[in-house]
């Protein structure tokens, strides 16, 4: 608040010089700017990322009532992105809608991001939904997609639509997209697409596309580098397994990822850099 | 206050009777095994008895008094019997004395002993010394004396009995085809709710029973997320039911027996975040399942084992923001998320996306340009006779020639590399 008016010229003198008109309509201006700027933090009309310079980017975060795209290669921090968006909604205790296509969902590292499953309404269509390929998943989401945006009362529908690979990316009819967009447009619902190229087209409000820049491996430096061993505990000691007998192995470790998320389409533009670790 | 009167019917259809009595009065009492006794202002004793000899089979037991005891032992001893205002004791008193086994459980040696006395009838009991009686036989001495004399011994408790939410239809012909069937469904379901919105209850859950034309039968079971207690909207979802699954061959019969449950009440707040609506939600739910199967839609659970994907899906609940349910986790137990203070340094945590079921591969060394690992992971051979359930495994991240970089593994049990998914 304060920087917002310290740059305004209140100096008396400067106003009798004749220069009190463009004063006015600086500081009315500033005002203005100002309240503009503190409704769009403080209103509910925003989804925060969890990312505190994406979110200032945006505005206060990803506006509701919209279909919004996420794009990018593999690796290159969507499904992070995507998880941290969901966690915060959970956090503010509305539910979600995850619709997989390819069944990719890892529910423990949902649930280790933050994520209330109790709240996550996930909706599988992979191969275990039934015969078919790609597309039959990908019409199957689609299908869901039509089903939960005319349900409403969820706060996010994620639609994930990342093929694994050797599969590219997926082809949608533009008027599906339309039909998804009228459906939650005027609502409290967001609906975040999610896809290894663009789909959505002209229907999304916001589009933002990751790309990776770089990642960092940790390379062997002490014995206690590696936090992911794990074993289950037996019920009953004794004749344990050599092979499944608890031992420290060095190593190297994968730490992370360092994208920058472009916004492509949107009430502003420009990118920041986004950072995803373990 | 206007005298009472009771009016005690025995009948083998104890469930018929008991919806007939509550149809009359609310004061209805249980008389086991077989009887119920309502208390009726005795100004509509004669339009009771009319209704209930209409409503109810020829082979009833009726009988009415002023007394509980002169009603039950008018019905048993001498059915169709009025006994007129204040003659009870004058009626039982021709009434054998093994009468009394309908009012309390008595041992058949203390008929002996009248019958030693030679007393044989309820009013030679009334007319015994009742001090000579208590000095013989106790304080059940003094009850007797009194149920011979027609009066009320004890209070007894109203009984409401445990209705069946049921409803049968046997049809003229044979139906092949949906929508008639829908359409009978939807008169059955009308009737069952009505019953069910008249005690404040609603659906918690729906078994159907199709007899079919081949002699078998076809059962659903129908659970809604929330207990239910508008025909429409379980109609609707019997629908998406049907079209799911619907019966082999022609229908020749319906059952349909609801599972009754207090119904959901919830107090909405103008600050609390939106939340699907329940109907709507089951009905959502329902037609999800119907495309991609009942195992595919739900929320996930993970498992209490360090298992690789170890989760189930359970049915999505609408917990309430304030207060906690049975089942609900405490509100420490749920991922707390400051909405304000993201994750350090400004990003977010890296996520997996899994391959499922995991992918058989190769690995060449010229296509790993980076790799990290190993993490060696492995449980649950210590459990003899579940073999396939025990896991040995080194994981590996690898980051390959096409930039993707991914989560590994070698099964030390298949001797084989596999893909278990991508970091994103």
């Amino acid at each position: 608040m304060s920087s917002a008016f310290s740059s305004l010229p209140l100096d008396p003198l400067h106003e009798r010089n004749g220069a009190a008109e463009d004063a006015a309509a600086e500081r009315r201006q500033a005002l203005k700017s100002f309240r503009f700027h503190v409704s769009r933090y403080e209103s509910a009309e925003f989804l925060p990322t969890g990312i505190e310079d994406l979110d200032r980017l945006l505005k206060g975060g990803i506006p509701r009532g919209k279909l919004i795209e996420i794009t990018g290669d593999l690796s290159s921090g969507k499904t992070s992105l995507l998880l941290s968006v969901l966690a915060q909604a959970t956090a503010g205790e509305e539910f979600i809608a995850y619709i997989d296509a390819f069944d990719a969902l890892d529910p423990e590292g949902a649930a280790d991001l933050g994520i209330d499953l109790k709240r996550l309404l996930w909706v599988r269509c992979g191969p275990s939904a039934g015969a078919g390929g790609a597309d039959a998943a990908v019409n199957k989401a689609l299908q869901a997609a039509d089903i939960l945006t005319q349900a409403g009362g969820f706060g996010l529908i994620a639609l994930d639509l990342q093929a694994p690979p050797p599969q590219r990316g997926v082809r949608v009819p533009l008027h599906i997209w339309f039909r998804l967009q009228r459906a939650v447009k005027g609502s409290l619902t967001t609906m975040l697409v999610v896809a290894r190229s663009r789909t959505v087209g002209s229907a999304a409000s916001l589009v933002l596309a990751l790309e990776r820049q770089d990642r960092w491996w940790a390379h062997r430096s002490s014995r206690s580098a590696n936090v992911r061993f794990r074993v289950d505990a037996p019920a009953v000691t004794g004749g344990m397994d050599p092979i499944a007998a608890p031992e420290k192995v060095a190593g190297n470790r994968f730490q992370g990822l360092q994208s920058r998320a472009h916004l492509l389409r949107g009430e502003v533009h420009g990118s920041i850099p986004v950072y995803c670790r373990f | 206050m206007a005298p009472s009167r009771f009016i005690a019917v025995f009948s083998l259809h104890a469930q018929r009777l008991f919806e007939a009595a509550e149809m009359l009065t609310p004061r209805v009492e249980v008389c086991p095994p077989d009887g119920v006794l309502l208390e009726i202002p005795a100004r509509r004793e004669q339009e009771t008895l009319d209704r209930l000899t209409h409503l109810l089979d020829r082979d009833v037991r009726i009988g009415g008094a002023s007394t509980r005891t002169a009603a039950i032992l008018a019905a048993r001893m001498a059915p169709g019997t009025l006994v007129p205002y204040h003659r009870e004791s004058r009626f039982l008193a021709a009434l054998p004395v093994t009468a009394l086994k309908f009012c309390m459980e008595v041992e058949d040696a203390l008929f002996e002993t009248f019958a030693g006395w030679g007393i044989r009838t309820l009013g030679e009991v009334a007319a015994l010394p009742r001090a000579s009686l208590v000095a013989r036989f106790g304080e059940k001495g003094a009850i007797l004396q009194r149920l011979a004399s027609g009066e009320d011994v004890g209070i007894r408790a109203g009984y409401q009995p445990e209705p069946e939410f049921k409803e049968e239809q046997e049809l003229e012909w044979t139906l092949n085809v949906l929508e008639p069937l829908i359409f009978l469904l939807g008169g059955m379901l009308t009737r069952l709710c009505g019953r069910l919105k008249e005690r404040g209850l609603a659906a918690e859950s729906l078994c159907l029973e199709f007899r079919l034309d081949d002699g078998s039968s076809f059962r659903r079971e129908l659970r809604p997320a929330l207990p239910i207690q508008e025909a429409k909207i379980l109609l609707s979802l019997l629908r998406l039911d049907l079209q799911t699954e619907s019966p082999r061959s022609g229908v020749t019969g319906i059952c349909i027996q609801a599972r009754p449950a207090h119904p959901r009440i919830v107090q909405h707040s103008l600050l609390q975040p939106t939340a699907p609506h329940p109907e709507k939600l089951a009905q959502t739910l329902t037609r999800l399942k119907g495309i991609l199967g009942g195992e595919n839609v739900g929320s996930p659970r993970v498992l209490d084992t360090h298992r690789p994907d170890a989760l189930h899906m359970e049915e999505m609940e609408l917990a309430s923001p304030k207060g906690r349910g049975k089942g609900q986790r405490k509100e420490s137990d749920r991922p707390q998320l400051d909405r304000h203070h993201p994750h350090p340094e400004g990003g977010s945590r890296l996520a997996l996306r899994r391959i499922r079921p995991p992918r058989p591969t190769r690995l060449c060394r010229e296509t790993i340009v980076s790799c990290a690992g190993p993490w060696r992971t492995s449980g649950d051979w210590w459990t003899e006779g579940l073999e396939t359930q025990a896991w040995a495994r080194d994981e590996w991240d690898v980051e390959l020639t096409d930039g993707v970089i991914y989560r590994v593994y070698w099964d030390h049990r298949k001797r084989q590399w596999y893909v278990e998914g991508m970091y994103d």
